[in-house]
């Protein structure tokens, strides 16, 4: 039986949807939005379905290893403990639990949270031409950040180019020209 | 190892959201600065939600006004120039206002309406700020139902199940509800479906006053 707190929510105002109004694909929201739904089987099921293998030959199902009123659905591939299905990960086809998905996220297998310093580069390089007496400050910073993080930053699954780094390389060096143009020229009077 | 990924959505002009189709998961990335990535399991996706939204017609309204009032500029200061004057204010505040606005209503109308749409997996909602477009959702559906089915199974028959569950669970709160204000106000002081002997049983003497007062010595009792 669905928990009546796992129901989707109003796209516009949070509230939860009463799927017991819904017809054919569309329920009403208490904020008169017209939500369009398209269920799928699990909400009928809250619980992961349990696998066959964590099943014993008496038919006692096996307990998840930090949550022990849960039953397991999935055998970490690391480690070999019960998890639940709040508590295993899928990654790359893989079931892990979510201590040995850390440790692959340290070993930077699966990364979770990347900083874009291409796109810090390349803001550095750009967004103070609006105010351009501060590109002196702004653009040997940024060649700094774009040599000093020369790498494709991606998750294992993309491929990202180096052209933002190379972009903010060349804007900044041109703003360095125009400055160093700018002091050469300058009256020592 | 070549990746499985495949990009579904990316950056669009108000959002840094992206969508990828993985195997076995979507992933989303978002952010500007500091990206983060969410892992969304098709086993585990329990809907996908979407609501239209007035930005479609808020935007008709804006730019067919301002193309309407820059067309009437053009027009008229075009008919009350003559051959050898240069452009009047009229026809250059109708080419740079109206122009861009006709543009920005075309991509609208033929982009089609705005929409909110969003994933709910069993412990969460997910925005999908990039996909505000129905047809976008459409597109979301047509790639993410054979992946989610693959996964879940089919969903024949899905909607009545749902409800029906939904009324069911919806029944049992209310009964347990009405079970436990009952159980508060203690039972009921007449119930006509109840026979008359079975009333007198149920029903509960009012409490007997506390008294205060001193009551008077009894005979034999005291001095």
């Amino acid at each position: 039986m669905p928990l009546l707190s796992d129901t989707p929510r109003c796209v516009k105002c949070g509230e939860p949807l009463r799927l017991s109004r819904l017809r054919v694909d569309s329920v009403s929201c208490v904020c008169w939005a017209d939500n369009h739904i398209r269920p799928f089987p699990a909400l009928l099921e809250p619980e992961a379905k349990v696998a066959d293998e964590i099943v014993g030959p008496n038919g006692q199902v096996s307990t998840c290893f930090a949550h022990p009123d849960r039953a397991a659905s999935s055998v970490c591939s690391v480690c070999g403990r019960f998890a639940c299905s709040l508590c295993s990960v899928v990654d790359s086809g893989r079931s892990l639990c979510l201590d040995c998905f850390a440790a692959t996220q340290e070993k930077g297998n699966t990364r979770r949270r990347i900083v874009r310093w291409d796109s810090i580069a390349i803001s550095l390089a750009v967004l103070p031409l609006l105010m351009w007496p501060l590109t002196c400050l702004t653009a040997p910073a940024a060649i700094f950040v774009a040599l000093t993080h020369w790498k494709p930053q991606h998750y294992g699954f993309q491929t990202r180019s180096l052209i933002k780094l190379i972009a903010a390389l060349l804007v900044a060096s041109a703003q360095i020209a125009f400055w160093i143009a700018v002091l050469a020229n300058m009256d020592p009077k | 190892m070549k990746s499985t990924c495949r990009k579904l959505f990316g950056r669009s002009t108000f959002s840094y959201q992206q969508i990828y189709l993985d195997q076995h998961e979507l992933l989303i990335i978002d952010g500007t600065y500091t990206e983060e990535l969410r892992r969304l399991p098709y086993r585990d996706m329990t809907a996908v939600i979407w609501t239209g939204s007035s930005a479609y017609a808020i935007v008709n309204a804006v730019t067919g006004l301002l193309v309407l009032i820059a067309g009437t500029a053009f027009l008229s200061g075009a008919s009350t120039r003559f051959a050898h004057e240069s452009l009047s204010g009229g026809e250059i505040f109708g080419m740079l206002i109206g122009l861009p606005s006709l543009v920005v209503l075309i991509a609208n109308l033929a982009k089609g309406p705005t929409c909110y749409c969003a994933i709910r997996t069993r412990v969460q909602q997910v925005k999908l700020n990039n996909v505000n477009r129905i047809r976008g959702v459409k597109k979301l559906l047509k790639e993410l139902e054979p992946m989610i089915e693959q996964a879940q199974g089919a969903r024949s028959l899905i909607v009545e199940l749902v409800r029906a569950h939904f009324e069911q669970a919806e029944a049992r709160k209310e009964a347990e509800r009405r079970a436990a204000i009952a159980a508060k106000r203690g039972p009921p002081a007449y119930d006509p479906t109840i026979p008359e002997s079975q009333q007198r049983a149920l029903r509960v003497p009012p409490p007997l006053p506390i008294r205060t007062e001193t009551l008077p010595p009894l005979p034999g009792e005291g001095a």
